[in-house]
């Protein structure tokens, strides 16, 4: 005979079953992200520019660099459907190689800023006392000087190369990401579970890495999205000023640069290259906006 | 000879395409259908059918050039000129002048022996007449004039030409070189000795000047607004060396105007001078010029009524701008533009890098001759040289080549003594398979152009220029040439190093002479390192045949010239890209202010119309 379940069971069971489903804190966020439509309609766009940046790098109606395709400045037509620039250069084309060349540059720089800030930030926030002084007066030190004098600097110094425009524009933007990484590990270092982890011996590498990093992803992540656009801007105004990737390379920013002079025969130059930029730097900081407001606890109420 | 290299640093003009004159028509008949030499109706293959016309149609140009002025004109009750320059001069000194800036000032104020006209001829200034030149082509006799005198009222006797020009070759700066002919003048500039030994003064209205060998380039150097004019030995004794041209009170010259107000970084004003010596000084009475402009600036200010005029003194509009004026009917008709004297190029190095004639020589020493055929790198100059659509770069770099011509005929501008002709360069005619065969036999691995560097200075125009070459190599030889751009001072450094493999090279005319060309650029003299042969070649025998045509008198010369400058461009020393034009903003009430090829024509021919 088939045991029949006992009251306590059946009522555990019809307990469960009228909970809500339990989701993850990434779900939960990502939910709540897809609710956003600003966010989403920015993740489209960014979505769109990177697939154009990936065909761009095998791909591109006419090569980026020839010239002389047809009557410089002219203006769209069939055959170029955003016109000519003034070495009559396919702007379509170099719009698309641009896409690659500042995606490269915003995500490249995000990268490596986020990894110098988030691990000097987390020195200084864990270990405090002495590194902690000795990273907060570099990070003040840099605080004092103008982002542009640096970046400047070191390209005069290392060249224009793609890597050292990332490595310039990332050498002045981990600044914000180190004050808060080390604000949240400051925070997060008293918790409980981490002073359990650190009474049964847990290694400080493994504090860090396990319990501190996970519990401050989420500030890191928009933190980080919101570096991109402003390391593609960077990008741009160092092309603007002549310093920015060498050209033939269709940087948004040197197209600018270009099409400005011309602006009142052919407006048309610079109008396809700072709608591109506009669009992706909206783009990134409306997903960065999505992303703070689906992580952020507070939000959830 | 020359020792001394004079680049004048400034930008190169405009021009425009084809208007669609026959081929036998030459510009001046078109000056004189038209109302003015104007871009708008201007196209560049017309501009530069005939140069060598066109230098006789630029004084009808000049008599259009603002809408040929009557005597039924009413004249602006305020005769004062206004209009800017990109930079500052260098020097207002005679002695130290380095620039056309500097030029176009400088023949306002002060006087030498000779000078040019509107059309570039060469007329008396200082002196009654022509030099009387004896037999053997060594002595100079200069009859001066008498009525001379300094803005201050000074007398000027031949004493004074003899302390301004050992003055000159004392401070020794980049004009010296225009008195070196003169015996004994090197010994001054080397601080030997403090007397020209071959300069004298039989009486004070009489100069006689002893030349080393016959040089019929002299007289050109002589009209040139620079070393040769006389100065006031009281006045420059009194306020000191470097310090005269600091005040108002102390520049005294003896031109037609004189200096009423000067900030260093800012302004110069001048005024005429009351009783000039040499009587009328025209209908302008005053000249307000802002330095530091920059170009932009200069458009705008002048569409808001703020300059009478732009474009003077080497500062002319930018190609974005001229293409907008040029485009638009009504703007169009300020616009003119003036056939150029710049000649913009590639240079080669000859003794270090892929395209050395004698790898390894040291600069100076012999890289070339009329005979020998062993020059290693000849074939990739050559590829290099015929791989570039001239009329593509012109079209692309000086918007719609307007601001420059295509170059097909050596160095030596079109419409100057010296010119090799339409198509004269062999290798400037583009031929993509014919380049792209001879580099594959030059270069069949690619080897040699590995990481291969183009340097250049930047500017607008030098920038597209740049990027217009790296694209014509990628496409047409399948080369990848990094772009190397830099202020101009390095560059120039490099060069004089000799260092510089494959860089832009550019040469503003300073009198029409090829004397000028060959003496400061292409001879074994300059080839040293801290010379002017920036690309160290060498040819003893093109050497011998330059030499021999300085001591005859142009006329003559020419052939010659010529014939040294076939070897040039045989030997791909310069690959000649284009000629640059000289773009004019002239406000409709402004009459006789343009251009003769070389510098801004004189205030004194200038007048303002009531507006």
């Amino acid at each position: 005979m088939a045991a029949v379940p006992s009251t306590v069971e059946a009522s555990q069971e019809f307990l469960i079953s009228e909970l809500p489903e339990q989701s993850s804190l990434g779900q939960d966020a990502w939910r709540r992200l897809k609710r956003n439509r600003l966010a989403v309609v920015g993740l489209v766009i960014i979505a769109i520019f990177f697939v154009t940046a990936l065909i761009s790098i095998v791909w591109t109606p006419y090569p980026t660099w020839r010239q002389a395709l047809g009557t410089t400045y002219a203006g769209p037509s069939l055959l170029h459907p955003l016109g000519l620039d003034d070495y009559g250069r396919d702007i379509l084309s170099r719009v698309m190689g641009g896409a690659a060349i500042a995606l490269g540059v915003g995500v490249g720089a995000s990268f490596l800023a986020s990894l110098t800030g988030i691990i000097l930030g987390m020195l200084a926030g864990f270990f405090k006392g002495k590194v902690d002084a000795l990273i907060s007066l570099t990070i003040n030190i840099f605080y004092g000087v103008p982002d542009l004098l640096v970046a400047l600097i070191l390209v005069v110094l290392i060249g224009r190369g793609l890597f050292n425009i990332i490595l310039a524009i990332a050498l002045t933007g981990w600044l914000g990401m180190a004050r808060l990484v080390r604000g949240q590990t400051l925070s997060i270092r008293e918790r409980e579970y981490v002073e359990a982890a650190r009474t049964i011996g847990t290694p400080n590498l493994m504090i860090l890495s396990r319990h501190i990093l996970p519990n401050a992803l989420g500030p890191i992540i928009v933190q980080a999205t919101y570096l991109v656009p402003a390391a593609i801007i960077f990008e741009a105004f160092l092309s603007l000023l002549g310093l920015g990737i060498p050209p033939p390379s269709p940087s948004w920013g040197r197209m600018a640069s270009e099409g400005y002079k011309a602006l009142q025969i052919a407006p048309h130059i610079v109008l396809a290259p700072c709608a591109a930029l506009s669009l992706t730097v909206l783009a990134f900081n409306w997903l960065g906006d999505g992303l703070r407001d689906a992580i952020d606890p507070r939000m959830r109420r | 000879m020359a020792t001394i290299r004079r680049r004048r640093t400034l930008a190169p003009g405009n021009r425009e395409e084809g208007d669609g004159f026959g081929e036998g028509e030459v510009p001046y008949v078109r000056a004189l259908l038209e109302p003015c030499f104007v871009g708008g109706g201007m196209t560049r293959s017309a501009l530069f059918r005939s140069l060598a016309g066109a230098l006789g149609a630029v004084s009808l140009v000049a008599a259009c050039g603002g809408g040929g002025g009557t005597t039924s004109e009413t004249l602006a009750a305020d005769q004062t000129l206004r209009f800017a320059i990109i930079d500052y001069p260098t020097s207002l000194d005679p002695a130290h002048v380095d620039s056309a800036v500097d030029i176009t000032f400088l023949s306002e104020v002060f006087t030498g022996l000779y000078k040019f006209d509107n059309n570039l001829k060469i007329i008396s200034d200082g002196t009654t007449g022509m030099p009387d030149i004896s037999a053997d082509g060594k002595t100079w006799t200069f009859k001066l004039r008498k009525d001379m005198q300094f803005s201050n009222g000074d007398k000027i006797t031949a004493k004074d030409w003899i302390w301004s020009w050992t003055r000159t070759l004392r401070l020794n700066d980049a004009y010296a070189s225009n008195l070196y002919a003169i015996t004994g003048a090197q010994d001054v500039s080397d601080g030997k000795t403090k007397t020209i030994s071959g300069l004298s003064a039989p009486d004070d209205y009489t100069l006689v000047a002893k030349l080393d060998a016959p040089a019929g380039y002299w007289l050109t150097q002589l009209a040139m607004p620079t070393a040769s004019e006389v100065l006031d030995q009281k006045v420059i004794e009194a306020a000191g060396d470097e310090h005269w041209t600091e005040k108002a009170e102390t520049y005294i010259g003896s031109g037609p105007f004189k200096v009423s107000a000067y900030s260093a970084k800012e302004s110069i004003d001048f005024e005429a001078v009351k009783n000039w010596w040499g009587g009328d000084t025209g209908k302008i009475t005053k000249v307000h010029t802002d330095f530091h402009v920059d170009a932009a600036t200069q458009v705008k200010k002048f569409e808001s009524g703020g300059y009478d005029l732009q474009g003077m003194a080497n500062s002319p509009a930018g190609p974005d701008d001229v293409l907008r004026y040029k485009n638009d009917p009504t703007k169009s008709k300020l616009l003119t533009i003036y056939p150029g004297a710049r000649s913009t190029a590639v240079g080669f190095n000859f003794v270090t890098g892929p395209f050395a004639a004698k790898p390894g020589a040291k600069p100076g020493d012999p890289t070339n001759s009329g005979s020998s055929t062993s020059d290693p790198g000849l074939d990739g100059r050559r590829a290099f040289s015929m791989a570039i659509d001239r009329n593509q770069l012109a079209d692309i770099a000086c918007a719609h080549a307007i601001t420059c011509q295509p170059a097909f005929g050596g160095p030596i501008v079109k419409g100057f003594k010296g010119y090799l002709g339409d198509n004269g360069d062999p290798y400037a005619k583009f031929d993509a398979k014919a380049a792209k065969d001879l580099y594959k036999k030059w270069d069949p691995d690619g080897s040699k152009v590995k990481n291969l560097e183009y340097r250049y200075n930047t500017s607008p125009s030098n920038d597209k220029r740049a990027q217009n070459l790296q694209a014509q190599w990628k496409e047409n030889l399948g080369i990848d040439v990094k772009l190397v751009p830099s202020d101009f001072p390095t560059l120039q450094r490099d060069r004089k190093k000799k260092i510089v493999i494959l860089g832009r090279e550019s040469w503003g005319i300073d009198y029409d002479h090829p004397q000028d060309w060959f003496d400061n650029l292409f001879n074994c003299a300059q080839a040293p390192i801290g010379r002017g042969n920036d690309e160290a070649y060498c040819n003893p025998d093109q050497d011998a045949i330059t030499n021999a045509a300085n001591a005859k008198p142009v006329e003559q010369a020419v052939p010659d010239y010529v014939k040294a400058q076939k070897m040039l461009v045989n030997n791909v020393v310069w690959m000649t890209i284009d000629y640059g034009t000289q773009p004019y903003l002239v406000q409709p009430y402004v009459r006789g202010a343009g251009y003769n090829g070389l510098y801004d024509y004189g205030w004194q021919g200038i007048k303002l119309l009531q507006h």
